[in-house]
C-alpha cells in the first residue's frame, strides 16, 4: 500500500517545507500571518495543534448538543425540508 | 508536495451536509423509544461523512475511513481492547516510535505532537503531514461550521 511506504527518494527541501508551512500559517488564526516579521516554524506548528485541537473539541461539544436536540424533537425533526434550508444557506 | 486542487468549499460543504443529514436520519430511525444515540455517534457519523465527502483523495481520510471500518465489525466505545493495540496505545503514550520521526530539519521536530492530531499522521513524510494537516484544517473548519448551522436551525424550530 503506497500509504505505508515513505518516499524516501523523494528530497525536500527547507523551501519547501517552509512553503508548506507558511501555508499552513495562512490557515491557522493567530499565528501571525499578518506580521511582517518571520515567524519561526515551531511557533507556527504549535499554533496548528492548537487550533486543531480546538476545532476538535468545537465537534465534541457540537455533537453533544445536537444529539440532545434530536432527542427532544419528534422524528419529523430530520427531514429534506432543512436539507435545503441549510444548503440555501 | 504541493496542495492538490482542493475541493471547491462550497460543494464540499454541501457534499458534507448531505451525507451528514442523511447519517443523522439513518440514526433518529433506530432511536429507540427512551434515548436518542449518544453524542459519540453523532461525532463519528459528522467524521465519517466529512471523509466520506472527500474520499480517499487523501491519506488523512483513508486513515479516518479504515478506522471506522474497523470500528464498525466491533463498536470501539464497547470492545475490550485487544493486547496488540493496548500495547501500541501504551507505546503511543509514551512518546512513540522516534524512528518514525523523519527529516533533521531543527524546527520539525515539533511534528510529534501534530501526528497525533492528524489521522495517519504517525506514519506520515514531513511534508506530506504538512499538506494533509493543511486540508484537514480546511475540512474540520467546514464541518464545524455546517454542524453549527444545523444546531441553530434545530434550536430555532419549534418542537411540534
Amino acid at each position: 500500500m503506497s500509504s505505508r511506504r515513505t518516499r524516501a527518494s523523494k528530497i525536500v527541501t527547507e523551501d519547501e517545507l517552509n512553503d508548506l508551512v507558511l501555508k499552513l500559517q495562512a490557515l491557522v488564526p493567530n499565528s501571525g500571518s499578518s506580521c511582517t516579521t518571520r515567524v519561526p516554524a515551531s511557533k507556527i506548528l504549535k499554533e496548528t495543534c492548537k487550533y486543531i485541537k480546538r476545532l476538535q473539541g468545537e465537534v465534541e461539544d457540537i455533537s453533544e448538543r445536537l444529539s440532545q436536540l434530536l432527542a427532544s424533537m419528534d422524528n419529523s425533526g430530520v427531514d429534506t425540508d432543512f436539507l435545503r434550508r441549510l444548503l440555501q444557506q | 508536495m504541493t496542495a492538490q486542487q482542493s475541493p471547491n468549499p462550497s460543494s464540499l460543504r454541501t457534499r458534507f451536509t448531505y451525507r451528514f443529514l442523511r447519517a443523522l436520519k439513518e440514526l433518529n430511525k433506530h432511536r429507540s423509544a427512551t434515548s436518542w444515540p449518544s453524542y459519540r455517534r453523532v461525532k463519528v457519523a459528522a467524521d465519517a461523512s466529512m471523509a466520506a465527502a472527500v474520499k480517499s483523495r487523501r491519506a488523512w481520510t483513508r486513515a479516518v475511513l479504515r478506522k471506522i471500518r474497523r470500528g464498525h465489525r466491533s463498536p470501539r466505545w464497547n470492545r475490550p481492547l485487544a493486547t496488540r493495540e493496548l500495547r501500541r496505545k501504551i507505546r503511543r503514550n509514551h512518546g512513540g516510535n522516534p524512528r518514525k520521526i523523519r527529516g533533521s530539519h531543527g524546527d520539525f521536530g515539533q511534528t510529534n505532537e501534530l501526528r497525533k492530531l492528524v489521522p495517519g499522521g504517525e506514519s506520515m513524510e514531513i511534508s506530506s503531514l504538512l499538506g494533509e494537516t493543511a486540508h484537514y484544517i480546511k475540512c474540520l473548519s467546514t464541518q464545524v461550521q455546517v454542524m453549527r448551522d444545523l444546531v441553530d436551525l434545530y434550536s430555532s424550530t419549534p418542537t411540534s
